[in-house]
């Protein structure tokens, strides 16, 4: 990361692509890592989009972008992104379409198409060794459906269809999954998970990402005011709360080599993270549930132990 | 007199440029292939399935061997086969690609969206009943299920009409007046595996018919656009599906125009219908695909008997050509639609098509029987449409016809043999 | 009789919620009732309708579907009148009813149709002082039944709690929302609703073919989103006070919609598409940017 373009916050102030009126909800995560992520990528892209709330930026006659778009399915958007990098191939092969007017095909999907109706479409494209770029905006539920659990939602979480009730007092009883690691097993070249809290990480990993040809894959929490149940405002301190209580780790992995590009030095309580948001109301009142929030923080102490002992203890070897 | 008239009818209607084509021995996949590597496609997205695989081996191997430039890609599912074809398409490539039953019902939501986006590919599907249960066999359900979808849909009955009629899709598709995807089917084994001469014409006589494919505004650096957007407002909405069904309509003439031009490089004549010994026919049996081959066999033997039955064979299904089949199947006394496919509770499919065109007509027939034959490939003998034809004759004069199953005797003591084994006595 | 409600608000102000207390309301009373909300793509904050129809015959409820000619209409934000698209006053019945959450006069509204009853409430304000936080559902309900005129407050209280239950607002938040809606119930009062006349629509018309691109659902014309003025969905405002302003850039990097921009004298909202998320506030690092309540800043 020696030469970077992206040395303090005054080198993200540059051109933006996507203009502001669109109909998403105020305060939405999604949106400020799309924009984040479209700056990064500049203006050459199409976008290959499946179902979710991302979908919505862009209905008849309107759309937000200075860049293409294209809408398939919600279990298909590498598929679609496979046809259009297939047909600028042939054509640029052919001769027919100048190298000047290819683009960057970026993949931008919700975490419910991301984990589970178009995991076998992305699995595909990217052992196909697909030269795509994959931005799933992880908001931990079927947002865009007025937030219904997904693969991606959080145990304990209560969502619409993961009511906490007396029977069944954690709200979600499912564990997220990782779909860092799913994507991960497919060995792709660049691969890493970031937060609109740290744009300047972000900014650095879209744009070490582009030294790579093949599917370079990126995962961002994206805090949802409507769905998690805290006032728009907070959106990025929701974000940075998720990676200072270590429940968001800021990581990447280079030919599956996996790093963290932010270890902290000690784990804010998860609580911090949990008591800011209806979803995890039921947590804290009208009893706070010990049991639920320990194994919550229990797991993710799991998940920095394994870190600390390998990372940083191999940092100190060095 | 009569054969006179008939060999008169099967005589193309004008001096044609003759063309040195010789023909070889070729499956109907194959065949499909060929009319992939003439109409030079750029891209196609492929997932095997029976039995359709033949058509995608033969295009990798030919890539393969350099003989022919395109990119093809095996991918997960005909989902993704499906969405990479039309989103290629809409990038400025023309697409190919091939199907079968279970995988065209896999892909169902991307057929409605490849029509929707108005990205003009060609599909090829190989019948094959659908499951469950499974079969390996053809009828037209997995076909006619994609009627409503908004592509162009042509039913090929030979190997020669596979490569025919692909190239006419192509041309027709892309036509702006229409802007639409073609699905083209072949039955499988019974076209599909069947090897016939096939005249493969030369890339330049192709490429005399069939002008370059243009996408107005594909993908591009310089002139983004945002494509496949939500529609939300009901009257849009209804403006471009209704637009969807004017072009589709669009279809049958530029079809018709297509034929012409074809004519005139290739020395074949087609059109939208085909009508054998019809037109002065008292009776007539409405059939499509392969099995039309058995039906046209069974009207010449019966004609030659002096029974006076033709057949109308449907090659365009959608857009449905009304008035032609009108005007073939007016003043007929009774006409049969023999329907190879199923809709459980209302009975043959296509059944409902013919009547419904012919029910605004003074001069419609007085009875149209429906039939089902040839479900997950069964065959049709001779015997079976003469049986038909019987039920024409007796209904022609009153009665209520009822709709009939073609199983024979023979057929069904096998069915009861292997039901024996299967449940046990 | 015949009522025929219209409700219009934005996403998140709960007018779903509104139309069916109003419908349980009077389905507690006895009348056949029918409740219907519409979703668009809008998210929270852009607009949104929904639709209460209640009759004593319910032959006259042979009736489906959107309301276009209300003899009620309730409007949960005054910046929806200004909007072109919504235009909620469309097809209200002359001597019809209209209430409007507003704290500003709407004079001109009256100037324009001298016709129409007018009825307003600041309902933020009383919403902020009885439950704590802006919510309008259950005040916008409570009004439109006490405007119906035929509906007393026990079915009223009695339909507040079981769709706010339904929701999953219980304990002391659904008491204060109580107390709301009787605050709201008391401050009204009903006069006669005119029967609605059936609306004549415009002629039938002809589709022929028409060549694409127009056929083609695609947006050529990209980047346009900025005419759709989400600043009106704002209900504060962010204000920035340059003298604080450090230049750090963060409110740029950090908003959502991409409205703050640096210029040469510091950031600079875009008011016009500034939903007012207030993210710029809360992560200013040295506390430049306050906010107003956006009627205050007029």
């Amino acid at each position: 990361m020696a030469q970077t373009r992206y040395r303090s916050l005054k080198d993200l102030l540059g051109e933006e692509y996507v203009v502001p009126g669109t109909p998403l909800c105020s305060g939405c995560g999604a949106l400020l890592t799309f924009r984040l992520f479209h700056k990064a990528l500049g203006k050459k892209v199409v976008w290959v989009n499946a179902a979710g709330c991302i979908t919505l930026m862009i209905v008849y006659p309107f759309s937000p972008l200075k860049s293409s778009w294209m809408y398939t399915a919600m279990g298909c958007a590498p598929a679609g992104a496979q046809g259009i990098r297939d047909a600028l191939d042939i054509l640029i092969e052919k001769g027919e379409v100048d190298p000047e007017e290819d683009l960057k095909v970026v993949v931008v999907t919700g975490d419910g198409a991301a984990n589970d109706i178009g995991l076998q479409s992305a699995s595909g494209a990217i052992h196909r060794r697909l030269d795509f770029y994959y931005l799933c905006y992880d908001n931990e539920a079927f947002g865009n459906t007025g937030f219904q659990f997904s693969p991606s939602t959080p145990y304990g979480s209560k969502t619409m269809t993961s009511l906490p009730t007396p029977l069944i007092p954690e709200g979600h009883k499912g564990r997220k999954k990782d779909l860092f690691e799913i994507w991960r097993a497919h060995n792709p070249p660049y691969l890493a998970t970031v937060s609109p809290s740290h744009p300047m990480d972000m900014m650095r990993k879209i744009e070490k990402a582009e030294r790579f040809k093949g599917p370079k894959l990126f995962i961002s929490i994206s805090p949802c005011p409507p769905g998690w149940g805290y006032d728009t405002m907070k959106t990025i301190r929701m974000a940075r709360l998720a990676v200072e209580t270590g429940v968001w780790p800021l990581k990447e992995a280079v030919h599956g080599e996996v790093r963290h590009t932010f270890i902290p030095r000690s784990l804010k309580p998860l609580e911090e993270y949990l008591k800011e948001q209806e979803r995890f109301k039921h947590l804290f009142y009208p009893l706070r549930r010990e049991d639920i929030i320990g194994r919550m923080q229990r797991e993710v102490e799991e998940y920095w132990r394994k870190v600390y002992s390998t990372e940083v203890l191999e940092e100190k070897k060095d | 007199m009569m054969r006179s008239k008939l060999i008169a009818e099967l005589r193309p209607r004008r001096e044609v440029v003759s063309t040195i084509t010789k023909s070889k021995m070729l499956t109907g996949n194959v065949t499909a292939a060929w009319a992939a590597r003439l109409a030079e496609v750029d891209y196609i997205p492929a997932f095997p399935i029976t039995p359709q695989t033949e058509i995608i081996e033969k295009l990798s191997e030919w890539i393969a061997l350099g003989e022919f430039k395109a990119k093809l890609t095996i991918v997960d599912s005909e989902h993704s086969m499906l969405a990479a074809a039309g989103t290629a398409s809409l990038t400025g490539a023309r697409v190919f690609t091939a199907t079968s039953s279970q995988g065209l019902l896999y892909g169902f939501e991307m057929l409605y969206n490849i029509a929707g986006w108005r990205a003009p590919i060609v599909l090829v599907n190989v019948s094959r009943a659908v499951a469950a249960p499974i079969s390996l066999e053809p009828d037209h359900n997995d076909f006619l299920s994609t009627r409503d979808s908004g592509f162009i849909l042509l039913q090929a009955e030979t190997c020669q009409e596979v490569l025919d009629l692909i190239l006419l899709a192509y041309r027709v598709s892309e036509d702006n007046r229409v802007l639409l995807p073609s699905l083209v089917n072949m039955d499988g084994f019974h076209t599909s595996f069947t090897r016939e001469p096939v005249k493969i014409p030369e890339i330049e006589e192709v490429r005399r018919f069939l002008p370059k494919y243009t996408q107005q505004l594909p993908f591009r650096a310089s002139k983004p656009s945002a494509k496949g957007v939500a529609v939300l407002r009901p009257p849009l909405y209804s403006f471009y599906k209704y637009q969807m069904h004017l072009s589709s309509i669009n279809a049958i003439n530029v079809f018709k125009e297509a034929c012409e031009k074809f004519e005139e490089c290739f020395a074949r004549r087609y059109d939208v219908i085909e009508k054998y010994m019809l037109d002065d026919s008292k009776y007539a049996i409405v059939m499509m695909g392969s099995y039309a081959s058995i039906g046209k066999k069974a009207v010449r033997i019966l004609r030659e008997e002096g029974v006076s039955v033709g057949l109308l064979k449907l090659r365009m299904i959608r857009p449905l050509p009304s008035k032609d089949i009108r005007k073939a199947l007016e003043g007929k006394k009774a006409v049969a639609v023999i329907d190879q496919n199923i809709s459980p509770g209302l009975g043959g499919i296509l059944y409902s098509d013919i009547s419904s065109i012919l029910y605004n007509s003074d001069n419609k027939p007085k009875v149209i029987l429906p039939v089902i034959g040839g479900v997950g490939g069964k065959t049709i003998t001779l015997d079976e449409i003469r049986y038909v034809v019987e039920l024409l004759e007796k209904y022609a004069n009153g009665g209520e016809p009822e709709p009939i199953l073609l199983l024979r005797e023979d057929e069904l003591r096998e069915v009861e043999s292997l039901l024996r084994i299967g449940v046990g006595e | 009789m015949l009522i025929y409600a219209r409700f219009h608000g934005r996403g998140g102000q709960g007018i779903k919620t509104a139309s069916r207390i109003l419908g349980n309301a009077a389905h507690l009373e006895g009348y056949f009732t029918q409740d219907f909300p519409v979703y668009g793509a809008e998210r929270r904050g852009a607009p949104i309708v929904a639709f209460t129809k209640i009759t004593d015959e319910p032959s006259t409820m042979f009736d489906r579907g959107y309301i276009l000619n209300p003899n009620l209409i309730l409007i949960a934000d005054d910046s929806l009148l200004d909007d072109p698209i919504v235009n909620p006053l469309a097809g209200l019945q002359s001597n019809g009813t209209v209430f409007i959450n507003t704290s500003k006069s709407i004079d001109r509204l009256t100037r324009d149709r001298c016709d129409i009853r007018l009825v307003t409430e600041d309902l933020i304000d009383l919403s902020l002082k009885y439950v704590g936080r802006t919510i309008l559902s259950t005040g916008l309900g409570s009004i439109a039944a006490k405007l119906t005129g035929i509906i007393r407050w026990s079915s009223v209280e009695e339909g507040v709690k079981e769709e706010l239950l339904e929701i999953g607002i219980k304990g002391e938040i659904l008491e204060k929302n109580i107390i709301f809606a009787k605050v709201c119930f008391e401050r009204v009062y009903p006069s006669p609703l005119p029967i609605p006349k059936i609306v004549k629509s415009s002629k039938i018309v002809t589709i022929s073919w028409l060549p694409p691109p127009i056929t083609i659902p695609e947006v050529r014309n990209i980047g346009n989103t900025e005419i759709r003025k989400t600043g009106n969905w704002r209900i504060f405002k962010p204000i920035i006070n340059l003298e604080k302003c450090n230049r750090c850039g963060l409110c740029v990097v950090y908003c959502p919609e991409g409205v703050v921009v640096m210029n040469s004298e510091g950031p600079e909202i875009k008011y016009d598409n500034c939903k007012g998320c207030l993210i710029c506030f809360n992560e200013c690092p040295v506390k430049a940017i306050g906010y107003l309540r956006e009627v205050e800043t007029s």
